[in-house]
């Protein structure tokens, strides 16, 4: 276990520093001259334009200038932004809370719904809750996040007027836990409705390929009750992928929940992603998507390390 | 030695009654794939929607850009416009139909040039192990190990805004993917008893790679490809949603959604039409590959 976590340690590492030299190359592809840029009127001279391009370290090669920039990246350093005139790392930071709620609520809404459904519909194999159930699942995989948001929206928000449809709080509510509370639920739905998918369907393929296993005939064939043979023994076998899709889509809730921001005004990284991509501001859209990129190689190790300790099978594997 | 020049002579042609010509082989795959019955209604989607697409210019009742001012805002089937119009007084199935030809240019496109690609890259990084396929693979695993929509997101920021960036966007979503699946293929592939039999018997690696390899390879390629079109598709019309895709006054199924946006209340059909269509099309193509499972490998087939 400790060589895995050791191997797979290094291979998040070796992929994070990857990430790195991508999105500085994205940086380096720029148009354009941060010097010229940031001089405005005096760009025009070009003995300006040479000190301000050593200020900057412009003048150096392009791979000193890479370390330069990943020195301070982990310092916390992710430059500056020009619209805001403000650290990007800051403009992040105030905006990580209000995403982290998000992804809680998505997570509990994937969860509470996508391993539920995926466990019963195998239960029931072809019976009608199961092709129903299927059959919703596998049109929502291919909806639009966009487009089930603005449903949403108009299902519950605007005909029924049950629910809130942007904006993380409303100043009228006294009570502002509750008032997040009511203005995420159609946000989390949004987010999470791709990941309860593949989360059901993971779950309900890997449970019927179970209960046909051979150790499943013993327990039947000793009259090991049903009940038992479902919780205690099949459950137990498909926890590791369960937690590995789990983990995995953890991940995918950070890159979905960009869509899901814009469409509920809600103030979180993607938003800011977002509006930084639109204005072309390109310090804090790079910095946002490094952020969130680091998070999902995170995420991912986390699930793979969860997965090989409840399976000693993918800790051979590595 | 009669009965060997006996056994020379009467050597049957090599194009025997027993081998299955070009003809009886297409049957066969059709069959495998009519066993599936969404794979056809797949089909049926994708060729009339792509005939709209070729036909849009001639088809559309109206111009997909200009719209009139009297008619702005109209529900369905009314005035001649039979799926309404939007806040401009466009006709939104003009738009619908002329959007058809950018999706199916977003999802198809580059998927096929990343099909390209990814085959030469998988192959070789499957077949040789060596370092230049680790490098390979490793580079392509930084790029599996973004969020797609984030890696698009990032390139786009970078590169600006349009068709051709978009479709460059994809192209390198898709490249990470399409690649590790030929990669895993072609190592699986290369431990068969057919290829050890094929290098006993004297093949270079080349031939090896190209006649045992690559023929076992594509299909499971070709399935893959067509199933990621209709998820390309979505992605695409995300671009154009969040205004950094293909730009407006296009047609485009993802913009549309967007210029609905506003007056969902009152006029819901403009934002949520262009939706149907995308579900519609890319469960099409999700179906479709699902039918050329069953042609490519004989396995999966129900007896």
């Amino acid at each position: 276990m400790v060589r895995f976590l050791a191997k797979r340690t290094v291979l998040a590492l070796f992929t994070l520093w990857g990430v790195t030299i991508l999105i500085f190359i994205l940086f380096q592809a720029l148009p354009g001259d941060a010097a010229i840029s940031l001089l405005g009127s005096q760009a025009g001279n070009p003995e300006a334009v040479a000190r301000m391009r050593s200020y900057l370290g412009l003048d150096r090669p392009a791979y000193i200038q890479y370390f330069v920039w990943l020195g301070d990246l982990l310092q916390g350093d992710l430059g500056q932004s020009a619209r805001f005139d403000q650290p990007v790392s800051k403009l992040i930071l105030d905006k990580a809370l209000n995403s982290i709620i998000l992804l809680v609520g998505s997570a509990v809404v994937m969860f509470s719904v996508g391993i539920p459904l995926g466990i019963v519909a195998a239960l029931r194999e072809r019976s009608l809750f199961d092709r129903i159930g299927m059959g919703v699942i596998i049109v929502l995989g291919m909806v639009p996040v966009f487009w089930f948001g603005l449903l949403l929206i108009y299902l519950f928000a605007l005909v029924l007027d049950v629910l809130p449809a942007s904006r993380m709080y409303s100043f009228h509510d006294s009570n502002r836990t509750l008032s997040i509370l009511v203005h995420l639920v159609l946000p989390a739905i949004t987010t999470a409705a791709i990941s309860i998918t593949i989360l059901a369907r993971v779950i309900r393929a890997s449970l019927l390929e179970t209960l046909e296993a051979p150790f499943m005939q013993a327990l039947i064939a000793r009259g090991v009750p049903v009940r038992r043979r479902v919780w205690r023994h099949a459950m137990r076998n498909i926890l590791p992928i369960m937690v590995n899709v789990s983990g995995l889509q953890i991940g995918w809730l950070f890159s979905g929940a960009i869509f899901t921001e814009v469409i509920f005004s809600w103030p979180g990284i993607g938003r800011l992603i977002y509006d930084a991509v639109s204005a072309r501001d390109v310090p804090v859209a790079l910095g946002g998507i490094l952020v969130v990129g680091a998070l999902f190689v995170l995420a991912n190790l986390a699930a793979d390390v969860a997965t090989a300790s409840l399976d000693p099978r993918r800790r051979e594997r590595m | 030695m009669k009965w060997a020049r006996a056994f020379v002579t009467d050597a049957p042609p090599r194009t025997h009654a027993g081998e299955p010509s070009w003809r009886d082989a297409a049957g066969q795959a059709w069959r495998a794939y009519a066993s599936d019955r969404l794979a056809v209604v797949g089909l049926a989607i994708v060729v009339l929607v792509g005939l709209i697409a070729i036909f849009a210019p001639w088809i559309s009742p109206y111009s997909p850009t200009a719209g009139s001012g009297a008619d702005r805002l109209l529900p369905p089937l009314v005035d001649g416009h039979i799926l309404g119009t939007d806040g401009q007084g466009r006709d939104i199935l003009t738009r619908l139909m002329w959007g058809a030809r950018m999706s199916l240019l977003i999802g198809i496109v580059p998927t096929a040039l990343a099909f390209v690609i990814s085959v030469p890259l998988g192959v070789i990084a499957g077949y040789h192990l060596g370092w230049v396929g680790e490098g390979i693979m490793r580079l392509l695993d930084v790029f599996l190990a973004f969020p797609m929509v984030l890696l698009g997101l990032a390139i786009v920021s970078v590169l600006g805004d349009g068709m051709v960036n978009v479709m460059l966007a994809i192209v390198i979503i898709e490249l990470p993917f399409m690649a590790r699946l030929v990669f895993t293929e072609t190592s699986l592939m290369r431990q068969k008893p057919f290829v050890t039999a094929a290098r006993v018997s004297g093949s270079t690696t080349l031939q090896i790679m190209s006649r045992e390899v690559l023929p076992n390879v594509l299909g499971s390629l070709v399935v893959y490809s067509t199933t990621i079109v209709g998820a390309m598709i979505v992605i695409g019309a995300g671009f154009s949603f969040l205004g950094i895709g293909i730009q407006p006054p296009t047609a485009d199924w993802g913009i549309m959604t967007a210029d609905g946006a506003p007056v969902l209340d009152s006029s819901p059909h403009i934002s949520l039409l262009p939706g149907v269509a995308i579900i519609v099309v890319s469960l099409a193509f999700a179906w479709i590959g699902d039918g050329l499972r069953l042609v490519v490998d004989p396995r999966k087939r129900v007896v």
